[in-house]
């Protein structure tokens, strides 16, 4: 614990130094003049240099944000402005993101890490004024002429250390891009960013690693072959013991009709694994012809995180795997930005997937229109379907112990626009669900204050402060309806939530979707369920107690 | 504060610039024919240019900005203009951005409630206040048009009178000066008032609301208080018009001053954020339809990178697939 | 505590606490809000840290922990987090000042307040310091739950 406590000498010294609240000095004239402060639990390790190496990623070296010098690459202020150029000619997006914005302000207190930080460059207006600025400087327009007029700066080394602090404080999470009048969205631009910074080694651990090791096994976990296969069957076992069912999922097999890919998160941690029994359950349940691949193994993509071309190459394994395969189509898993990827990236990089057919579920008869030419169908689409043609034998009674309300991931809300199909699920396993605040949820959804490969546990400050919006719309329903389980459809939620809740909210768990599912289906042959998933009594299933089985 | 002074000082130059002008130097050529023809050419070429600019420059990926429920399942209602499915509903949805400023709309603020719970209930001045300001505008700019026709147009007729329905001065009395200048003044106070907003002004933000403030008083003040003589100025618009380059007539002073910041406002809209106007249309979070599932969306620089295939990865780890008893492709 | 006491801080909460939350505010880096989710949980948890204060055997304890939760994760050091706690003899000393029910309290009934006051300090010390304790086990338990399998393949 003393490496990340600060040392008592230090925080003398800032307090003398700095404008305090007592001292009644705490306005600052422009932002700019705002200085950048990294201390322990505002930023992400960088990259260590193996895992540049392995990726041949520029600059691998070892160094950290509190560092005086950085250790920039001799001409990284040009290797930055071409970057820019090149990235404004291929994307019109970022050229009309950057020229229109009218700084009204609508989008400045819609960001979780203002909201949770109150600092000013955490307004997305301002964040993507940080690189507006520079563009600014460096493609004059007749405003520059006017100095001081249109708040342009040159590219310094402090720039950059801004840059870095504040492009990994925005989770490329769109709610700004809601309620602004231009759409303007501060993701694209937090995007194109950590393209740039990547570009002279300006980079995180906690997202390149993933991505090395995913280029790598398959997975972001870098979990290999064997050990992803005993991984899963130890699942099947535990759901034998809990429910005396045996599924049997298989993997790497040709000719399955389904290929499904969900997260390595659901494969190996903890709750997400739970939410793994659950899909095997449902598979089993209605008797679908699928196979699971050890190399397209990650359904989730920190690639997105790094640069456009590395999401590319990620994702590509996905169409390469259901070819070789001879899959008819695939199911994904529950995942937030591996959505956003599968939804609005994926045809377009890898496609056309002529060799897939349109999805048909082989249980309903439904034909996935929807997802007619990536040939992609979310589980949660999937399964509201079953639920509605009446194909799940379901006791929603088993989740009684189970008070909940639901996460809108935002990925799933803002880059795709799933909101339905989730709460009809949810709605049809369990018998208590209650809504968040109005504007806390759908489109209005607020950010686990995690996402977008800042869950780092160095990070961890930052991260309970940018998720302290969602925690306190937890809070209010916890309060008002003593709601103790927070049922969301994302890995990195998954994982981000549980500490998130045991720190503003203790007492609410986090759960995946299908979980809830597993929870509730009647399987043929079970055994009398007393526990769910966790292991973890079910209310009014008790031993000896009276249920009507 | 410098950051709102400037522009007021630079707005008071400019409107000093004509006046001295033409009052004292008689540049009235120079202030009535050559500078707004400048200014006429700047803005519809520099508007056209930075239109092309826009447009030559590709769109790779379709990413609208979904705010409300896709088309899925045929049971499901989606929604049409927030996640739009057909070119015509993305269409609707820019439009209702253009003529309801419909993302503003949304704006919400925390608020505290009685039982100290947090909610975040809606904030609507924006808003409003933008939608004022604008609406205002633009019927003051159609207005105009009956100054750059022999015959007044019908529409502009019915403006002129809906416009005009509180007949309570001569000559009468427009609703749009006063609402125009009452939003202006609101985004104005606006920016000055929220710590927020202080912080994210430039100047440049200052400036046009400045400027059409001056523009829209100088205006009144030509119309109520000076009773300028209309037909000279209409004269002289016409021979605008007509593209002619004769000497302008005999017109009040305050007429160029009007004249000379409009004409700057002009040259200035295609450099500065004003563009906001075309860029509004364009912007791919919102002119998308939600349906890159169903059709495929082309990008036509889609990069090549090389992945790591299949085989590859087998080579890797075939004595730990085997012994995993994973199906291989080669022994 | 004291009836006087809890009169004047009856009568004078609205300006205290008001002047409070300002202070607890501005000490965000451009001070927060009042409309922002974490202005509403400060005021409400400030509020209710006044309002216990002039009864006897109050328990600030949750709310103390409200304010701690916030202040714990904040970018700023404990010194000035915990400042806040100082602020509330300064305003108290200011209004007294400024109020004519000013002479009806005490030395006595002041230094009743002050101690009190000084005690939350401490109290609110041992608070913040929970809370950083509670950021290190998260970060301990976030890594085993994502090692979960592995954690479980090595105990089987
Ligand atoms: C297609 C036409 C246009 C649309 C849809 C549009 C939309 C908007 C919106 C949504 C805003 C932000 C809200 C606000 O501050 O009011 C805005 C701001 C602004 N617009 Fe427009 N606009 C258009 C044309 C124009 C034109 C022609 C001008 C000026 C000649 C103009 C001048 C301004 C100014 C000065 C602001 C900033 C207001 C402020 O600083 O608070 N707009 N516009
Ligand atoms: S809402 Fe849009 S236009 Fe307004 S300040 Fe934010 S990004 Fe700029
Ligand atoms: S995308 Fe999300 S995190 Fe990033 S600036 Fe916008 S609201 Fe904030």
């Amino acid at each position: 614990m003393s490496k990340y406590v600060p040392k008592l000498s230090d925080l003398k010294k800032e307090f003398d130094e700095k404008p305090s609240v007592l001292k009644g000095n705490y306005s600052v004239q422009e932002w700019w003049d705002i200085p950048v402060e990294f201390r322990d639990g505002n930023w992400c390790f960088p990259g260590k240099p193996e895992v540049l190496e392995d990726l041949g990623f520029a600059n691998p070296r070892k160094w950290a944000a509190t560092d005086e010098n950085w250790q920039l690459p001799a001409g990284w202020q040009k290797t930055i402005s071409d970057g820019l150029q090149s990235r404004l000619k291929k994307y019109r997006s970022l050229k009309l993101f950057l020229d229109s914005c009218v700084r009204c302000g609508a989008c400045a207190d819609k960001c979780h890490f203002f909201l949770g930080t109150g600092d000013p460059k955490n307004m997305p207006v301002v964040r993507a004024e940080l690189l507006r600025s520079v563009y600014r400087h460096d493609f004059p327009l007749v405003e520059k002429i006017l100095k001081g007029f249109s708040g342009s700066r040159k590219l310094t080394e402090a720039v950059i250390k801004e840059w870095h602090m504040y492009f990994h404080q925005c989770t490329e999470c769109r709610r700004c891009s809601v309620f602004c009048p231009f759409g303007i969205d501060t993701a694209e631009i937090t995007m194109m960013v950590r393209e740039l910074l990547n570009l002279i080694g300006v980079n995180n651990n906690w997202i390149l690693a993933p991505v090395s090791n995913c280029n790598r096994t398959g997975n972001h976990l870098g979990i290999e072959p064997h050990t992803f296969v005993q991984n899963i069957n130890s699942l099947v076992e535990d759901i034998e013991d809990l429910t005396g069912v045996a599924v049997e999922p298989t993997f790497n097999r040709k000719g399955a009709e389904v290929l499904f890919i969900t997260p390595s998160g659901d494969v190996f941690g903890d709750p997400g694994v739970y939410t793994m029994m659950g899909y095997l359950l449902l598979f089993h349940h209605i008797g679908l012809d699928y196979t699971i691949s050890t190399y397209a193994s990650e359904g989730g993509n920190f690639g997105m995180f790094t640069s456009n071309d590395m999401m590319k190459k990620l994702n590509a394994k996905m169409y390469h795997e259901a070819k070789r395969l001879g899959v008819k189509w695939i199911l994904g898993g529950e995942c937030g930005h591996m959505w956003r990827v599968v939804h609005q990236y994926m045809n377009t990089m890898n496609g056309p997937a002529d060799f897939l057919e349109v999805p048909v579920s082989p249980i309903t008869g439904t034909r996935f229109s929807n997802a007619a030419a990536t040939k992609m169908v979310h589980i949660a689409e999937f399964t509201a379907d079953l639920i509605h043609h009446k194909k799940l034998k379901l006791d929603p009674k088993r989740n009684d112990h189970l008070r909940t309300t639901f996460h809108d991931s935002c990925n799933v809300a803002r880059g795709m626009g799933m909101f339905e199909e989730p709460r009809h699920i949810l709605r049809n396993v369990c018998n208590t669900f209650h809504e968040m605040p109005e504007d806390t949820i759908r489109e209005k959804t607020f950010c686990c204050g995690s996402g977008s490969g800042l869950n780092a546990e160095e990070n961890m400050e930052n991260r309970m402060r940018g998720g302290f919006p969602r925690a306190n719309a937890v809070k209010q329903v916890k309060d008002r309806h003593k709601v103790n389980s927070l049922v969301t459809i994302c890995a990195i939620d998954r994982a981000s939530l549980p500490p998130l809740m045991n720190y503003w909210n203790p007492g609410v768990s986090v759960y995946g979707l299908h979980e809830l599912v597993g929870n509730a289906l009647i399987m043929q042959g079970e055994k009398k369920r007393t526990e769910d998933l966790r292991e973890n009594p079910m209310a009014g299933f008790e031993d000896g107690g009276d249920d009507e089985e | 504060m410098k950051k709102v002074l400037m522009p007021l000082v630079m707005v008071a130059v400019l409107a000093l610039v004509p006046f001295l002008g033409v009052q004292y130097a008689g540049l009235s050529y120079l202030f009535g024919v050559i500078i707004p023809y400048t200014a006429i050419v700047v803005l519809l070429a520099g508007f056209l240019l930075r239109l092309v600019d826009w447009l030559r420059r590709p769109v790779p990926f379709r990413i609208p900005t979904t705010c409300g429920q896709e088309k899925s399942l045929e049971w499901i209602k989606y929604d049409r203009f927030e996640s739009p499915h057909r070119f015509w509903e993305a269409a609707a949805r820019v439009l209702s951005e253009v003529f309801l400023f419909r993302s503003l709309f949304r704006n919400t603020k925390a608020e505290l409630h009685k039982d100290s719970n947090l909610a975040y209930g809606s904030h609507k001045w924006l808003w409003l206040g933008g939608l004022a300001f604008h609406w205002s505008l633009l019927i003051i700019v159609l207005r105009h048009s009956r100054f750059f026709f022999v015959m007044v147009p019908g529409f502009t007729e019915f403006l002129d009178h809906a416009d005009g329905f509180l007949d309570v001065t001569l000559p009468t009395f427009y609703i749009t000066n006063a609402v125009v200048l009452a939003a202006i003044t609101f985004l104005v106070f606006r920016r000055l008032n929220d710590a927020k907003m202080r912080l994210i002004s430039l100047q440049t933000d200052y400036f046009p609301l400045f400027l059409i403030a001056a523009i829209v008083v100088v205006g009144i003040l030509m119309r109520y208080l000076t009773r300028l003589d209309i037909m000279p100025v209409k004269d002289q618009m016409l021979r605008l018009v007509n593209f002619s380059f004769d000497d302008p007539g005999e017109i009040g002073t305050l007429f160029y001053v009007h004249l000379f910041l409009v004409s700057v406002l002009a040259i200035y809209f295609p450099f500065s954020k004003l563009m906001h106007a075309g860029a509004i249309f364009l912007s791919p979070t919102r002119n998308l339809c939600n349906n890159s599932r169903e059709k495929r969306h082309v990008n036509p620089w889609n990069a090549s990178i090389k992945f790591k295939t299949y085989s590859e990865y087998e080579d890797n780890y075939r004595d730990k697939m085997k012994k995993a008893n994973l199906p291989i492709e080669k022994q | 505590m004291n009836t006087v006491l809890a009169k004047f801080l009856e009568s004078n909460k609205k300006a205290i606490l008001q002047q409070w939350l300002d202070c607890a505010l501005a000490l965000f880096p451009e001070k927060m809000g009042y409309s922002t989710p974490v202005a509403m949980v400060l005021s409400g948890a400030l509020e209710k840290i006044l309002s216990g204060l002039g009864k006897s055997e109050n328990d600030c304890q949750e709310a103390l922990d409200d304010v701690t939760r916030i202040l714990a994760v904040q970018n700023f050091p404990p010194s000035k987090a915990l400042s806040i706690f100082l602020e509330p003899k300064l305003i108290l000393r200011d209004i007294m000042m400024k109020t004519t029910v000013a002479g009806t309290l005490t030395q006595e009934v002041q230094e009743a307040f002050n101690s009190r006051f000084d005690r939350l300090t401490l109290e609110a010390f041992d608070s913040y310091m929970r809370h950083r304790e509670k950021i290190y086990q998260l970060k301990v338990e976030e890594g085993s739950r994502r090692m979960y399998m592995a954690l479980r393949r090595t105990e089987a």
